[in-house]
């Protein structure tokens, strides 16, 4: 992170460039191609209005930061997070893939600290947007209900037919410890299974996207992805030409017993998206 | 496993009651902890030839028994989501160590955000 950039729920005191007063700063949501200085139709952070501010044709999407966040409040953290998505959409709508950036970053100063802050990484963020044009996220979730993945893992393993046996066939005391033998080794072959069906849609996935990457199992963008079934969820870079494709990819697996693919998109690139608070070199 | 554990203040302390719950919660959750640990053990004994037949009736038999002793515990305690809840938080806790060794800082989602303050 630079001088003149922050995370709005720092309290940290801001940087003063351009002769801003010490208050100002100005919310990041995104980066996107454009030559031009635009306003966006759509509310930003705390119903403020939308601001394109364009440099050497990159511009950033940028609203009037909020003083504060109350970092502690969940419902103060989700209305953040659904205005930064809601606007990070329009831009997408407006400029094709754009740059998102992390939720809660600000920059210190008005307008001009702003193109100042873009102007000095304008070459690499040109060049990630160049290379992400034409394409957008999607998400994959693979589920599989218990019941099925249970009895995928019986025919998988013969041996959990005899431990089953074994408990059924088992004095009281004994047949304590077999059941808890056979539920260790359900759980073991279960795994194998889930993990195996991870596997395949993976490389399905991989197979029509240009990059694929497992997400964290809480899912900061859509909020209502938390199957407890869920077996693997993926966020793959692709192009919008092959939207149909990575749905007619993962039709095979649908189709297995108990297995639910959910597929949503298209989102901005979250979750390739490089880090540019270190100055955008993407590390 | 009958006790009652004594923090002063009677039932009708709701500050007590809530004290004398948290501390049920934390213990039986460690026992159960505990004796699925003994479970496991036991397993491994029997799988690998350590125990005779008699020795596996009468360990399953024991452990069998303390499992319905805590469950028994957990309803007349009216536990047993906390400690479920609680037993879960562990696990998340786990989690997160074991996650956090190799993460990626860049593939953080939106919701770690909030956390920086």
């Amino acid at each position: 992170m630079t001088d003149a950039e922050r995370d709005a729920t720092d309290d940290a005191d801001a940087t003063d460039p351009a002769g801003a007063s010490e208050d100002d700063a100005q919310y990041l949501y995104c980066l996107v191609s454009t030559d031009e200085d635009a306003v966006l139709d759509v509310d930003g952070v705390e119903d403020e209005s939308v601001s394109v501010l364009a440099t050497d044709g990159v511009g950033a999407v940028t609203s009037p930061a909020p003083e504060t966040v109350e970092s502690d409040s969940e419902l103060a953290v989700k209305r953040l997070l659904v205005a930064h998505q809601r606007v990070v959409d329009a831009a997408m709508d407006a400029y094709g893939a754009p740059l998102p950036v992390r939720a809660t970053t600000a920059i210190d100063g008005d307008a001009d600290a702003v193109r100042a802050w873009l102007g000095a990484r304008a070459d690499v963020v040109r060049a990630e947007l160049d290379s992400l044009a034409g394409h957008r996220e999607y998400h994959v979730t693979v589920s599989w209900d218990d019941d099925a993945a249970t009895a995928a893992a019986h025919d998988a393993d013969d041996d959990l037919d005899d431990l089953r046996a074994a408990v059924d066939a088992a004095s009281p005391g004994e047949s304590y410890l077999r059941e808890r033998q056979y539920e260790s080794a359900v759980a073991d072959a279960v795994a194998e299974v889930e993990g195996a069906l991870a596997a395949d849609a993976r490389e399905r996935v991989a197979g029509v996207a240009r990059s694929v990457v497992d997400r964290e199992s809480a899912d900061g963008v859509s909020f209502a992805d938390g199957s407890a079934d869920a077996v693997v969820r993926l966020a793959a870079l692709t192009a919008v030409d092959d939207e149909a494709a990575l749905g007619d990819a993962l039709d095979d697996i649908a189709d297995r017993n108990g297995v639910t693919v959910k597929f949503t998109g298209p989102w901005a690139p979250y979750s390739f998206a490089p880090d540019l608070g270190d100055g955008g070199d993407g590390e | 496993m009958s006790e009652r554990i004594d923090v002063g203040g009677g039932d009708e302390d709701p500050e007590a009651a809530e004290l004398r719950s948290g501390l049920v919660t934390l213990v039986l959750s460690l026992v159960e902890i505990v004796d699925e640990a003994l479970e496991r053990e036991a397993v491994r004994r029997m799988e690998s030839g350590e125990l005779d037949p008699e020795e596996i009736e009468r360990l399953g038999t024991h452990l069998a028994t303390l499992n319905e002793e805590i469950t028994e515990l957990e309803r007349r305690e009216n536990v047993e989501d906390s400690v479920a809840e609680l037993r879960g938080q562990l696990d998340g806790v786990v989690d997160d160590a074991l996650t956090g060794l190799d993460e990626d800082p860049a593939a953080k989602t939106l919701e770690d955000d909030h956390t920086h303050d």
